[in-house]
């Protein structure tokens, strides 16, 4: 039987793919790599035997392939970058290799990926199959958004961007006592231009909350009811769980100074069970593999949950390529061992056949 | 029935919660323990004599205490003079005067205490539980009204000793929470034993808090006849209007800017046995418009003989604040003091150490401060009990900030 191997597409030189190629490594599993910068320019090296897995990472952040993605010049860094032909070119990108590579060679399919990379198409193909909050698609303007807001009767809501995650551009908006708004978001306004930083900030100016919100918008974002959110002692929380497999592996709590908790935006990581009883513990978990079940053929879903304050759960997002938890483990493994021995375990190979999280 | 020895204690904190309960029958002893909501675990242990069994009871509630245990329905005199422990906005509050908080729900199923906020359909077990009436972000106006009318019909509402009032629906509307209020007022008379009132157990995820908006609570609170406590979240339109109480004992405002009119109430209040006053005076954009010379009546110490415990806390002027308090004639007989939460530093921590009475306090909370090394190793030891703790290193005085502002 011919020995266990992967091609692994993504940043080059990055902590991701740094990342699988330990994991590889440390299960005797060849990994060869192919930057997305090649992999897009000379595509006749998107090459894979029979046995082989493939597993399409994210493109990251660099400016080259971005552009070559989204078709537009490079932006400055730490500039937001619209999200919409960045996603287009995603998706042309994926259906050219696929060509290269069937679908059953990859970790997790193209499709799955534009799915979990379009946060409506997530929403509406999650919807009815498990909670999550209320969601639209926002209108294109600050006007047609308040509107809309008036209309659902929300006094608050999240504005986050259709196409990619990470935070970037996600605004917090409040409606509030004769017609005041207030925004709190990572975005700062420099020059006129949007720029992403680490820390929250938030803003009363109706003149600065359109230009930080309008760009979004025109590039399309979801109107996403906000949910009072369970927090911790200091401060609101949510909950990424990592699952492979249809098993959640490797979770975490993001304990943010903010409504909005990335781990980038300085969040503090928590273990669940420092936050959280067992039972609401276990409730997460279980409403994450059930949203993983409705991606049955991905191997890996980083689903974001949180808790209300009767301490139900509901998705907030799920991320295709979710599983960047550096040191992170469940029972001894990180994520990228737990898609290693996926792996292996679907190849019938010894190192795969060790326990499954229950 | 329960033996009348029963002492129950509980501890709620991050992802537990448990209790502990021990009662004594002669030479023996019973203890339970376990998760809240559970029957938990009992052991019963026979000693020689009933002198050996509560010896060793006493031991067992002191060593339960020093781990953070407290008392169901322990109204020791320390819990009630001291001010209410100080309360994040970022959790519903789970405890209220040692008694466990339940939400009532009319329309709640009689079921088994989760480990989200038990909900029950009407007043129950008073002796060790108080209740909230709140709505949640799926309710709608005329929900909060239609509870509490609901929880002041409960035939034992006049056992109630707790009521914490939560969102009501559109905390930040102008029109504030006076209907809510005119409900409490008109049946004042009821809640007869009611020593505690937290008004506005609302969270920064729920609203803003420079946004909540009051109303005037002085009829209210002065009609409340065995009130002893009371809490309030959010400043904007908060009122205390003609408020006079013979049995009032510890007032908090918790707010993002505390402005001078609610000062100006609250100063000309009527307040025999007010122990302890807490205000989070806040910053200026959110309406906190209050200056050190604003405070002299206060810190004069001729307005409430009975003050021992004062928090002017979460300010921008929290130096100067400190200065003030430290060089007034309210100092001497305070036994706790609390300047937690705003921009103090250096500056400030000099007039307390400048400040003899400063040691005879009992306790000192200067918690989120602008210190340096050098001055949190000479304040360490100031009194009986300093709290120091969160030091936050700014860039200059421009770069401090208060706690809670948004």
């Amino acid at each position: 039987m011919p020995s266990p191997y992967t091609l692994l597409i993504g940043e080059a030189g990055s902590r991701r793919n740094l990342a699988w190629q330990k994991a590889c490594d440390r299960a005797g599993m060849e990994c060869r790599e192919l930057s997305w910068y090649d992999a897009l320019t000379a595509p006749e090296r998107i090459r894979l035997p029979a046995h082989g897995t493939l597993r399409v990472d994210s493109p990251g952040t660099d400016a080259r392939v971005w552009s070559l993605l989204s078709g537009l010049p490079a932006s400055l860094p730490g500039e937001r970058r619209p999200g919409r032909a960045w996603a287009a070119g995603l998706r042309q990108a994926l259906c050219n290799f696929e060509l290269c590579i069937p679908k059953s060679q990859w970790l997790s399919p193209a499709t799955t990926i534009m799915t979990m990379v379009d946060k409506w198409a997530t929403y509406t193909h999650l919807q009815s199959k498990v909670p999550q909050p209320i969601t639209q698609l926002a209108g294109p303007t600050i006007e047609a958004l308040l509107d809309q807001m008036a209309t659902l009767s929300w006094g608050q809501a999240f504005i986050k961007p259709r196409f990619g995650s990470s935070g970037a551009g996600v605004v917090a908006l409040r409606r509030g006592p004769r017609g005041r708004l207030r925004a709190t978001t990572p975005a700062r306004l420099e020059a006129g231009r949007v720029f992403n930083h680490k820390r929250l900030l938030s803003t009363e100016d109706p003149v600065i909350i359109a230009q930080l919100l309008n760009p979004v918008l025109e590039d399309g974002a979801l109107l996403q009811r906000w949910i009072p959110k369970l927090s911790a002692p200091q401060g609101p929380m949510d909950f990424r769980v990592v699952v492979v497999g249809g098993h959640a592996t490797v979770r975490v709590a993001r304990v943010g100074q903010g409504p909005i908790t990335n781990l980038h935006l300085n969040a503090a990581r928590a273990q669940l069970s420092e936050v959280l009883s067992p039972e609401a513990e276990a409730r997460v978990v279980n409403a994450a593999e059930s949203t993983a079940r409705c991606f049955s053929e991905a191997t890996l879903v980083g689903v974001d949950l949180a808790l209300d304050l009767a301490h139900r759960p509901y998705v907030l997002e799920c991320n295709a390529w979710g599983d960047h938890l550096p040191g992170l483990l469940w029972h001894e493994k990180d994520c990228q061992d737990w898609q290693v021995q996926h792996i292996l375990q679907a190849l019938g190979r010894p190192g795969g056949t060790g326990e499954v999280a229950a | 029935m329960q033996p009348p020895s029963r002492r129950r204690f509980e501890m709620i904190e991050g992802a537990s919660s448990k209790f502990w309960e021990i009662s004594q029958d002669g030479a023996s002893l019973t203890v339970s323990y376990g998760r809240i909501g559970t029957a938990g675990t009992q052991k019963v242990t026979e000693f020689g004599t009933p002198e050996a069994a509560s010896n060793e009871a006493a031991r067992l509630i002191r060593e339960k205490t020093k781990k953070g245990y407290s008392e169901v329905g322990g109204s020791n005199a320390q819990d009630i003079f001291r001010p209410p422990t100080h309360q994040d906005c970022h959790r519903q509050i789970q405890r209220f005067m040692n008694y466990t908080v339940t939400n009532f729900d009319p329309d709640a199923e009689a079921r088994a205490e989760e480990d989200g906020r038990a909900s029950t359909p009407n007043l129950r077990d008073l002796d060790r539980r108080v209740y909230s009436v709140r709505v949640g972000y799926e309710d709608d106006e005329g929900t909060f009204v239609r509870r509490l009318q609901a929880l002041l019909d409960d035939p034992k509402v006049g056992d109630l000793k707790g009521l914490v009032i939560g969102p009501w629906f559109c905390e930040y509307d102008e029109d504030g929470p006076g209907d809510v209020a005119a409900l409490l007022l008109a049946n004042a008379p009821r809640l007869r034993s009611l020593k505690g009132l937290f008004i506005g157990d609302i969270l920064g995820e729920e609203a803003e808090i420079s946004w909540i908006h009051q109303c005037d609570w002085g009829k209210v609170l002065s009609a409340l006849p065995a009130l002893e406590q009371v809490l309030i979240r959010g400043g904007e339109g908060l009122e205390l209007k003609d408020l006079r109480h013979p049995r009032l004992r510890s007032i908090t405002l918790q707010t993002g800017g505390l402005s001078k009119t609610t000062l100006q109430d609250l100063l000309q209040a009527d307040l025999p046995a007010l122990r302890a006053l807490t205000l989070w005076l806040g910053v200026d954009d959110y309406g906190g418009d209050i200056t050190v010379d604003d405070l002299a009546p206060l810190l004069s110490g001729h307005l409430f003989p009975e003050l021992e415990h004062l928090g002017l806390q979460d300010s921008e002027d929290q130096d100067d604040i400190a200065q003030a308090v430290a060089n007034s004639p309210l100092i001497t007989r305070l036994k706790g003091l609390d300047l937690s939460m705003g921009t103090l530093s250096d500056r400030g921590a000099e007039a307390l150490l400048a400040c003899p009475a400063v040691a005879g306090l009992r306790w000192l909370n200067l918690r989120h401060n602008y210190f340096s090394e050098a001055m949190i190793k000479r304040l360490k030891g100031i009194c009986a009990e300093v709290n120091l703790s969160d030091r936050i290193k700014a860039d200059g005085p421009n770069d401090r900030y208060v706690e809670v502002s948004e």
